[in-house]
């Protein structure tokens, strides 16, 4: 989990430094992105039929994503795929929570946070990578572009921010299991 | 179209929200309710073992009583008839004077023998005069030749609660029983402190020692040293065993709570 948000921190800061330019950068995120939530959530959830949901989510994101991808365009469908896998995701993960007792304070847990902010993210932006050609494919269209480009990253940055307090929240979890332990 | 991707997007988000504060609601709610099971078994528990101490001090008073009064008066009425059997004899056969003699102060044996143990079964001196009172009581009668047990109460000990008083004496004379039975010890204190937040029952012996991880793993252990500890669960009390092999024990125990939760009425004489 540490090294994850920090690998999404970096990716997010390469990302935003070329974006105007490079818009396949948006998909390349969106690959690594949701190979971290996926690999998050594979050893964070325990049964093995939760697993078995996210490895055939992860395959099927990937299997969208190389059909759908491209240098020049966002993946719209790639990313709203991504979007609803994540969703799905979040939605296990809280029904993990509340059938497996096991979380004291929720409110300082942090794979809740993650999730949490992983299902608002995904709300927020799902529809407009749904429709890309709508929203983002025409530069041209009087303002649109840059109104759906803030409300994307908008959205992303909450998400890593979210990420960013939960990495703190898990620091202090590992501390508190280590006092326990000694 | 644009107004049917806002639209969506905030039905979206407005469910995502409304997931997220539903299953932290909830998930704190059931968190609680678990709490809640928990204390109540435990408090169960403790309640059920206090119980079961108290359905043995009963039992023993009962038997004490039966002892005194049924067995006690019988040997009383039988005490009469032999000294009237012995007033005839000695008219009729002067030579059964000693058997007379002899029965009688068997008899007479016997008697004291009855009375001590149902005095030993209910701690009378411990409901009359207090704990301080008992311990000393006890001291004096395990000392004899061999072994000498010792009272230490430095500071003037409040009253406690009758359940206290006699869950510490039980303990006390248990540890002292162990330490004359198994410890070959010469000297036994007891030392028995008033601290700030509790009280410190302490039983110091110089006899052999033991091995306590040695002692807590043999199955077929007698019940002294766990019985301890369960009338120690029920008032909230702590034992610490500072025991070596080779040198004396110090066992203490510290009750810090002196106001128990399970409350245990104990019937006074
Ligand atoms: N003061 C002591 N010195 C040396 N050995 C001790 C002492 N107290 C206890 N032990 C050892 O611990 C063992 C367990 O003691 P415990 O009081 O539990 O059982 P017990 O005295 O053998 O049987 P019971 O108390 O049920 O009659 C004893 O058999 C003895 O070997
Ligand atoms: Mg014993």
């Amino acid at each position: 989990m540490l090294l994850l948000s920090l690998i999404i921190s970096i990716a997010q800061t390469h990302h935003a430094a070329f974006r105007q330019n490079n818009l396949y950068l948006y998909n390349l995120n969106s690959l690594v992105e949701m190979s971290c939530i996926a690999v998050a959530y594979r050893i964070e959830l325990k049964s093995s039929r939760n697993k078995a949901v996210i490895v055939a989510g992860y395959i099927l994101y990937l299997l969208v994503f190389i059909y759908d991808f491209s240098w020049t365009h966002i993946a719209g469908i790639a990313l709203g795929v991504q979007r609803i896998v994540m969703i799905v995701y979040a939605l296990l993960y809280f029904h993990y929570i509340l059938t497996n007792m096991q979380v004291q304070h929720l409110l300082i847990h942090a794979m809740f946070w993650v999730s949490a902010g992983a299902i608002v993210h995904a709300a927020g932006t799902l529809f407009v990578f749904l429709f890309v050609k709508v929203t983002l494919g025409d530069l041209s269209s009087n303002g649109s572009y840059s109104l759906y480009i803030t409300i994307v990253t908008t959205f992303s940055a909450f998400f890593y921010i979210v990420l960013l307090v939960s990495f703190w929240l898990r620091r202090r979890e590992f501390r508190l299991v280590d006092q326990m332990t000694v | 179209m644009k107004l049917y991707i806002a639209v969506g997007t905030a039905v979206l988000l407005v469910m995502a929200i409304f997931i997220i504060v539903f299953v932290a609601y909830y998930q704190q709610k059931q968190i609680r309710q678990q709490l809640i099971l928990k204390e109540w078994q435990e408090k169960y528990r403790k309640g059920l073992l206090a119980a079961t101490l108290q359905a043995q001090e009963h039992e023993r008073r009962r038997i004490a009583q039966d002892l005194h009064d049924e067995i006690g008066t019988m040997l009383s009425v039988t005490k009469l008839s032999l000294n009237q059997l012995g007033r005839t004899v000695e008219h009729n056969d002067p030579g059964s004077t000693v058997l007379v003699q002899k029965t009688r102060s068997l008899l007479d044996e016997t008697i004291a023998n009855v009375r001590r143990i149902s005095r030993d079964l209910v701690p009378t001196t411990l409901e009359r005069f207090g704990l301080v009172s008992a311990l000393e009581e006890l001291a004096e009668k395990a000392s004899n030749g061999e072994v000498h047990v010792e009272l230490s109460c430095s500071d003037k000990m409040p009253t406690l609660l009758p359940q206290l008083d006699l869950t510490l004496f039980r303990i006390a004379q248990e540890l002292i029983n162990n330490a004359i039975k198994h410890a070959n010890a010469e000297n036994i204190i007891i030392d028995l402190h008033c601290q700030p937040n509790g009280i410190l029952l302490s039983v110091i012996d110089d006899g052999r020692g033991f091995d306590l991880d040695e002692i807590l793993k043999d199955k077929k252990r007698g019940l002294g040293l766990r019985n301890i500890e369960s009338r120690l669960n029920v008032i909230d009390g702590h034992v610490t065993f500072d025991v070596e092999e080779g040198r004396g024990s110090r066992i203490h125990i510290q009750v810090k709570n002196l106001k128990p939760e399970v409350e245990v009425e104990v019937e006074t004489v």
